[in-house]
């Protein structure tokens, strides 16, 4: 692109963070448990995007990169916000099985919570953002089989609280 | 694939990752921290363009200094003789100015010299003032009738003034306006003889049987009158 202008950088990013911020940052929340923490890690990506546009518009799909440099922020930012939580734990004398902090509060969100974190993002992407199997593999550098066994336990561990939840409702 | 779409799921997931996210705001802060990593960037660029550059002047200065400082005795002792070289100088506590000639020989002026007493001391042997803090100096080249002549005058703080010839180096102070010799510095082969020592005329000479160097301060309106000639 010899033509390269600033111009044609917002124009392009303004497009794809038109069509994939919000998606991407419903998917990541379900994942964080704050959409605060996600808009905040999709904000960042595309930060880094714009910064390195004439090398990222070159990859054969740059909102994958968008994504993953979003999800490693979220990563990070999950682990040290568990580091914390852990410390005040620790002084607290109360340990949790996960350092995930659901802001909402929901049921729902807690059962969500207590799945392991892989498997939360390969549900995030897939039911969420609406990623292929194929693409939620390469998202997370993981096989397609293991992207559907994810779903797979996912599912079943989920309904099968929800089931539990409405039993104990009734 | 489809074994794994369950609308149901997709729902509930769907309520829990809330409500699409205002994206013409977050537009405008994507733009924002763009524009803020971009002028973090270029101030650090700008910052070390100018730490470069100054660097490269500094290197530059002492290069120029080191020349100017590196003059060779044998070179100023091999001198004709006659040669005058007068210069006023204004000498305050911590700050010093020194200018203008009085005679036909011409002064080259320098300041901020790095080390002011190793140049007067390469042309005039060792004497060297107490204290060099804040100093400035001004070296003189003789010319005249003579050729490659070398004097120097420091002006080092407390009023105090350090005139060097070839053939030594005295140190004179302008206090409560009087002038006084604080100390003088023959060259190798030289012996000292002070001709005078008053409140308004600092003379004396350094000789080594065949050459005779001569300074004389004069004090003229309360400022030092340096005169340096050879015999």
């Amino acid at each position: 692109m010899s033509e390269f202008t600033d111009a044609v950088v917002v124009e392009d990013l303004e497009t794809l963070f038109r069509a994939h911020y919000g998606r991407l940052v419903r998917a990541l929340t379900l994942v964080s448990g704050s959409q605060e923490a996600a808009a905040d890690a999709v904000q960042e990506a595309f930060v880094k995007a714009h910064l390195h546009w004439r090398r990222v518009q070159r990859y054969d799909d740059p909102v994958g990169w968008i994504r993953r440099v979003a999800i490693n922020k979220l990563r990070d930012e999950n682990r040290r916000q568990g580091r914390k939580n852990k410390a005040v734990e620790r002084l607290q004398g109360e340990m949790r099985s996960d350092g995930v902090e659901w802001s909402d509060g929901a049921d729902a969100g807690a059962l969500l919570a207590g799945l392991p974190k892989q498997q939360r993002f390969a549900m995030a992407l897939f039911y969420v953002e609406g990623l292929s199997v194929a693409e939620v593999a390469n998202t997370l550098d993981i096989s397609e089989g293991a992207v559907r066994f994810h779903l797979h336990q996912g599912r079943t561990r989920l309904r099968g609280q929800v089931a539990d939840q409405k039993e104990i409702l009734e | 694939m489809s074994d794994y779409r369950d609308p149901e799921l997709e729902q509930m997931l769907g309520r829990l990752s809330g409500a699409y996210p205002d994206a013409n705001t977050a537009l405008v802060a994507v733009t924002g921290r763009v524009r803020q990593v971009k002028r973090r960037r270029a101030f650090v660029a700008s910052t070390a363009a100018c730490a470069v550059l100054f660097g490269v002047g500094a290197l530059a200065v002492r290069g120029g200094d080191a020349d100017q400082n590196v003059q060779p005795a044998s070179e100023s002792s091999s001198e004709s003789s006659n040669a005058t070289v007068t210069s006023v100088s204004t000498s305050v506590d911590d700050a010093s100015t020194s200018s203008s000639d009085e005679s036909t020989s011409s002064v080259d002026e320098t300041s901020s010299s790095v080390e002011p007493v190793s140049s007067a001391s390469v042309a005039g042997g060792s004497g060297s003032p107490s204290s060099n803090k804040g100093s400035s100096t001004s070296s003189s080249s003789g010319s005249g009738n003579s050729s490659g002549s070398s004097h120097s005058t420091v002006t080092v703080p407390n009023g105090q003034t350090t005139h060097s010839s070839a053939g030594g180096s005295i140190v004179v102070a302008v206090t409560n306006g009087d002038l006084s010799l604080v100390s003088d510095a023959p060259a190798d082969g030289f012996t000292t003889e002070v001709k005078h020592d008053r409140a308004d005329r600092v003379e004396v000479e350094f000789s080594d049987g065949s050459t005779t160097w001569r300074i004389r301060v004069d004090l003229v309106d309360g400022s030092p009158v340096v005169e340096i000639s050879q015999d």
